[in-house]
C-alpha cells in the first residue's frame, strides 16, 4: 500500500511527481479496501489528459482512521464502474465520463450528471452519445396504479431549479430521481490557468449561502501552494473562523424556520426569518456584507475587528441567542411538530455511509463526520468544538444537530472572541509552487468542502476541482425519500437543504 | 323574503378571510395584508383575462360557475343566528348537503380535466377526505335538526335559543366541536391543509386551482370564501343562544363571526399542519363527537 498511495493532510501540498501512479485495478482496489473498511471516497476526478490517449484519474479517500490518502492511474477510453459495489462513486464516474467521455462500464444508472460541454474534444464520444437535458430516460415503474409526478426546473418558490421526477403509487413515493444541472456556469473551468483576478471572487459565489466557506477553502488551497498556511496570523485566523461559525448560525436558524414553515407551524417560522437576518447583519458589521463577500483575502483577511465592534458584535450576539431559543424551543416542545419530524425521511446509519453523506445529514445518522474535529484547519487546530451527533437519522435528527450546532458555534465564537489576538491581517503572498497538488478541506455549514488545485510547471492552475458537499448528499435525499408520502417530500428537501449550484458548478 | 342573511353573507365572506390572516399575522409578530386585501385581490384578478389549457373541456369553464352558484343557493337557505332565511321547506338540509358536494364534485372535475399530475393529486386527497366528511356532516345536520326538532334546516337552527341550551348543553358543546373540526376540514384550513403553502405537493385545496386563472381563480376563491361563511353561519347559529332579527342580532353575529375567525387564525398558528395520513383520525374525531351526542340526543328523548 505504502507504493501506490501517499498520505495528504488537509491545507497540504505535495508535488505531483511524488503521487504514485498505479494500473486502473490496483486504483479500484485501494478505492474499494477503504470504503469497505468503513472510510469513503472525497474526491475522485479526471486530471487530463497525459498523451493525448490516457486520461489520468485522481482519487481522494478518507480511511476508517480519517487519514486521507492520494493515488491517481491512469485509464483510456472505458474503466470498469464500481458503482455497484461502492454507491457513493456512482456521482464521480458520471462526472469522469460527461467531462472527458471515458465510459465507465456497467454502470447501473449512467446519465450526464451536469450535462456541461466535455472539458475537452471527446474522441469516444460517438461510442457512447449523451442524452440531452430533454431526452433523456428517468427510471420507471410500471403497473396500472402506478402514477409519475415531475416537479420543476422552475419551482413554486424563488428556489434555484432543479427537476425531480418520481414515481408514486398513491401517496407512496416508491422512487424519486433528481436531475440537476440548470445551475452550470463552468466555475471549474473558469479557474483554469489561475490564480485570475477574479478567482476569489468566483469561490465566493459559487454557492450563494456559502460564501466564507468557498471563499476559505480557495484561499486555503492557494496558500498551501504559497507555503503560507503556518504563516497566517492567528489574528486573521480567528476572523476567518468567526465569519464561518456566523455562516453556519445564519444557515442552521434560517432553515429551522423554514422548516417550520414547511408544517405551517407560523410562529417559529417567522421569528426565525428574521433572525436569520440579525445574524446577517453581525457578519454585516464584521466585513460590511451581510454574506461575507469580499471579507476573506489571500493571506488573510480584508477586515480587522476592533474591540469596539467586537464588544458590540457579542451583545446583539447574546439578544439573537436569546430570542432563538425562545424560538426554536416553541418546535421541540410542540407535539404536532414533533409527530412532522420524527420518523420522516429516515437514512440509517450504514445506508449514509454506503452514500457517503458529509455534513450535518451525515452527524444525524450517527456518522463521524465533522471537518472541524477530523481535519482541523486554521483557528480549529487550537480552538475545539464539540460534535453534536443524533442517531435516528429523520427529519428531527437533521433539525436538531442544526439546534444542537447553533448553540455549539455560539459557546465557540463567544469563548474565542474573549482574547482578541495581536497579528498582522494580511501577510505577503508568494509565488504557487509549480508541479503541485494542494488539498483544502472546509466544515462549511453544509458540510464538507473540497478544493483540489494542481499546477502546472509554471505554478498556474493546471485543473481546479471542487467538491461541494451538496455533491455526496443529493443522493441521501432521493433515498430518504423512498417509501414515504409524497406530501412530506418539501419537509424532506428542506432538511437537508442541499445546493443546486454547488452541485453544478 | 328575508335577505339580510344572505346580504350580510356576500359582502362581508372576504373579510372574515381577512381577521383569520390578521390573527395569524400578529401571532406571528406581523402586522399582515390590510384588511379589505381579500378584495383588492379579487378585484385585481376580476379585471386579468382567463386562460384556458387545450386540454380542458367545459367542465373547467363551467365550474367557477357552479361553485358560486352553489355556495350562494345554500347562503339562501341559511339563517345567520336570528335572520331568517330567504328560502326555506322541510327537508332542505339535505339540498344543501348535496349543492356542497356538488360543488367539490365539479371541482374535482375540473382538476382532474386539465391532466396535470399535480392537480389529479389534489382531486385524490380531496376526494378521500369528503368520503370521510360527507357522513359525518350529514349526521351532525341530522342531528341538529333533531334537536331543533325540525327537518326545515333554518327553523331546527332558529330553536337554539336559551331554552334548548339549557336543556342540550352537552349535546350542542359536542356538536358544536364536530361542526368546528369539519370546518377547518372542510374549508381546507389548517392542520388539514394549508391555505399559504407554495408547496403543490403538499396542498390539497389550493393544488386543484393551480390552473385557474383570472376572473375564475375570482370566483373559485369567492366561492370558498363563501363556504368559509356557510360553516361559520352554522357555527354561530348553534353556540349563540340569543336569537333576534333587529340590531341586537346584528351585534351578536359579528362579534360571532370574528370570534370564529380569531379562533381559526388560533388554531393556525398554535400547531403544526398534520401528517397527511393522519387527517383521517382528525375527521374520525369529529364523527366521534357527533356519535356522542347523537346518543345523548336520543336517550334523552327516548
Amino acid at each position: 500500500m505504502t507504493t501506490s498511495t501517499i498520505p495528504i493532510q488537509n491545507g497540504q501540498s505535495i508535488p505531483l511527481k511524488k503521487i504514485p501512479c498505479v494500473s486502473i485495478s490496483k486504483f479500484q482496489e485501494i478505492v474499494l479496501t477503504s470504503v469497505s473498511r468503513g472510510g469513503r471516497i472525497c474526491a475522485l476526478w479526471g486530471s487530463h489528459w497525459e498523451h493525448q490517449s490516457q486520461l489520468r484519474i485522481m482519487a481522494i479517500v478518507e480511511n476508517e482512521n480519517n487519514s486521507l490518502e492520494i493515488t491517481t492511474s491512469l485509464v483510456e477510453k472505458h474503466f470498469p464502474s464500481l458503482a455497484q459495489e461502492c454507491p457513493q462513486i456512482q456521482a464521480f464516474e458520471r462526472e469522469i465520463w460527461e467531462q472527458w467521455g471515458v465510459y465507465p462500464e456497467h454502470h447501473p444508472w449512467l446519465k450526464p450528471i451536469r450535462f456541461q460541454k466535455p472539458l475537452q474534444p471527446i474522441q469516444s464520444d460517438k461510442v457512447h452519445p449523451r442524452p440531452a437535458i430533454d431526452t433523456m430516460d428517468f427510471f420507471q415503474v410500471f403497473g396500472e396504479e402506478i402514477h409519475e409526478v415531475g416537479v420543476g426546473p422552475v419551482h413554486a418558490g424563488v428556489i434555484e431549479p432543479g427537476h425531480f421526477r418520481f414515481q408514486c403509487h398513491g401517496e407512496e413515493v416508491i422512487h424519486l430521481e433528481i436531475t440537476l444541472g440548470y445551475q452550470h456556469r463552468g466555475v471549474e473551468e473558469a479557474l483554469w490557468h489561475g490564480p485570475h483576478a477574479r478567482s476569489l471572487h468566483h469561490a465566493e459565489t459559487l454557492s450563494g449561502d456559502t460564501s466564507i466557506g468557498h471563499a476559505w477553502a480557495y484561499s486555503q488551497v492557494v496558500e498551501a501552494l504559497m507555503q503560507l498556511n503556518h504563516k497566517i496570523s492567528f489574528k486573521a485566523e480567528l476572523i476567518r473562523g468567526l465569519a464561518l461559525e456566523l455562516e453556519r448560525l445564519a444557515n442552521h436558524i434560517g432553515d429551522l424556520g423554514a422548516l417550520a414553515n414547511d408544517i405551517g407551524f407560523l410562529s417559529t417560522s417567522a421569528f426565525c426569518g428574521r433572525l436569520r437576518g440579525n445574524v446577517l447583519n453581525l457578519t454585516a458589521l464584521l466585513c460590511g456584507n451581510r454574506f461575507g463577500r469580499n471579507l476573506i483575502r489571500l493571506g488573510g483577511v480584508r477586515f480587522d475587528l476592533e474591540a469596539s465592534r467586537k464588544t458590540e458584535l457579542l451583545k446583539k450576539l447574546e439578544t439573537i441567542v436569546e430570542e432563538t431559543q425562545q424560538a426554536v424551543q416553541l418546535l421541540w416542545k410542540e407535539s404536532s411538530v414533533l409527530s412532522r419530524f420524527e420518523g420522516t425521511g429516515i437514512l440509517t446509519e450504514s445506508m449514509a455511509r454506503n452514500l457517503g453523506l458529509v455534513g450535518f445529514s451525515a452527524r444525524a445518522c450517527g456518522l463521524k463526520r465533522d471537518v472541524r474535529l477530523t481535519h482541523p484547519w486554521g483557528i480549529y487546530q487550537s480552538q475545539r468544538l464539540p460534535i453534536s451527533i443524533q442517531k435516528t437519522g429523520d427529519v428531527f435528527a437533521r433539525a436538531y444537530v442544526r439546534w444542537l450546532e447553533i448553540q455549539a458555534s455560539v459557546r465557540w465564537i463567544q469563548n474565542s472572541l474573549t482574547h482578541m489576538p495581536q497579528g498582522e491581517l494580511l501577510i505577503p503572498l508568494e509565488k504557487l509552487q509549480p508541479n503541485s497538488v494542494a488539498l483544502a478541506m472546509i466544515e462549511g455549514w453544509r458540510g464538507e468542502i473540497m478544493h483540489i488545485a494542481l499546477t502546472d510547471p509554471q505554478g498556474r492552475f493546471q485543473r481546479y476541482k471542487i467538491v461541494d458537499p451538496s455533491f455526496h448528499n443529493w443522493m441521501g435525499l432521493a433515498i430518504a425519500l423512498r417509501h414515504q408520502p409524497i406530501s412530506d417530500f418539501p419537509l424532506c428537501n428542506k432538511s437537508f437543504n442541499l445546493s443546486y449550484c454547488g452541485h453544478d458548478l | 323574503m328575508n335577505l339580510i342573511a344572505f346580504l350580510m353573507a356576500i359582502l362581508f365572506a372576504p373579510l372574515l378571510v381577512s381577521i383569520i390572516y390578521k390573527t395569524k399575522a400578529s401571532m406571528a409578530g406581523r402586522k399582515g395584508p390590510k384588511w379589505f386585501q381579500s378584495y383588492w385581490d379579487l378585484s385585481k384578478l376580476m379585471r386579468k383575462q382567463s386562460l384556458y389549457s387545450n386540454a380542458t373541456s367545459w367542465i373547467f369553464r363551467v365550474t367557477p360557475v357552479i361553485n358560486v352558484v352553489a355556495s350562494l343557493l345554500v347562503l339562501l337557505m341559511l339563517p345567520l343566528n336570528g335572520w331568517p332565511p330567504a328560502i326555506a321547506f322541510p327537508g332542505d338540509l339535505i339540498v344543501i348537503i348535496f349543492l356542497l358536494a356538488l360543488m367539490r364534485f365539479f371541482t374535482i372535475l375540473a382538476a382532474l380535466d386539465t391532466g396535470s399530475s399535480f392537480e389529479g393529486m389534489g382531486a385524490s386527497r380531496e376526494a378521500v377526505l369528503s368520503s370521510l366528511t360527507e357522513p359525518v356532516f350529514f349526521l351532525i345536520l341530522f342531528s341538529l335538526a333533531k334537536l331543533g326538532h325540525s327537518l326545515e334546516f333554518s327553523k331546527a337552527l332558529l330553536q337554539f335559543n336559551m331554552h334548548l341550551w339549557s336543556q342540550d348543553t352537552t349535546s350542542i358543546f359536542l356538536l358544536a366541536g364536530a361542526i368546528f373540526i369539519l370546518l377547518l376540514t372542510e374549508n381546507a384550513r389548517m392542520p388539514v391543509d394549508d391555505p399559504t403553502t407554495h408547496l403543490e405537493l403538499t396542498m390539497i385545496h389550493e393544488v386543484m386551482l393551480l390552473d385557474t386563472g383570472g376572473p375564475d381563480l375570482a370566483w373559485m376563491e369567492y366561492a370558498s370564501s363563501l363556504k368559509l361563511w356557510i360553516f361559520c353561519s352554522i357555527w354561530i347559529s348553534i353556540v349563540c343562544p340569543i336569537k333576534s332579527s333587529g340590531w341586537i342580532n346584528l351585534g351578536w353575529v359579528i362579534i360571532g363571526m370574528g370570534l370564529v375567525g380569531v379562533s381559526i387564525g388560533l388554531v393556525e398558528s398554535s400547531m403544526a399542519r398534520l401528517k397527511l395520513s393522519r387527517v383521517p383520525l382528525f375527521i374520525a374525531g369529529s364523527f366521534v363527537l357527533t356519535l356522542f351526542a347523537m346518543i345523548h340526543i336520543w336517550s334523552a328523548i327516548g
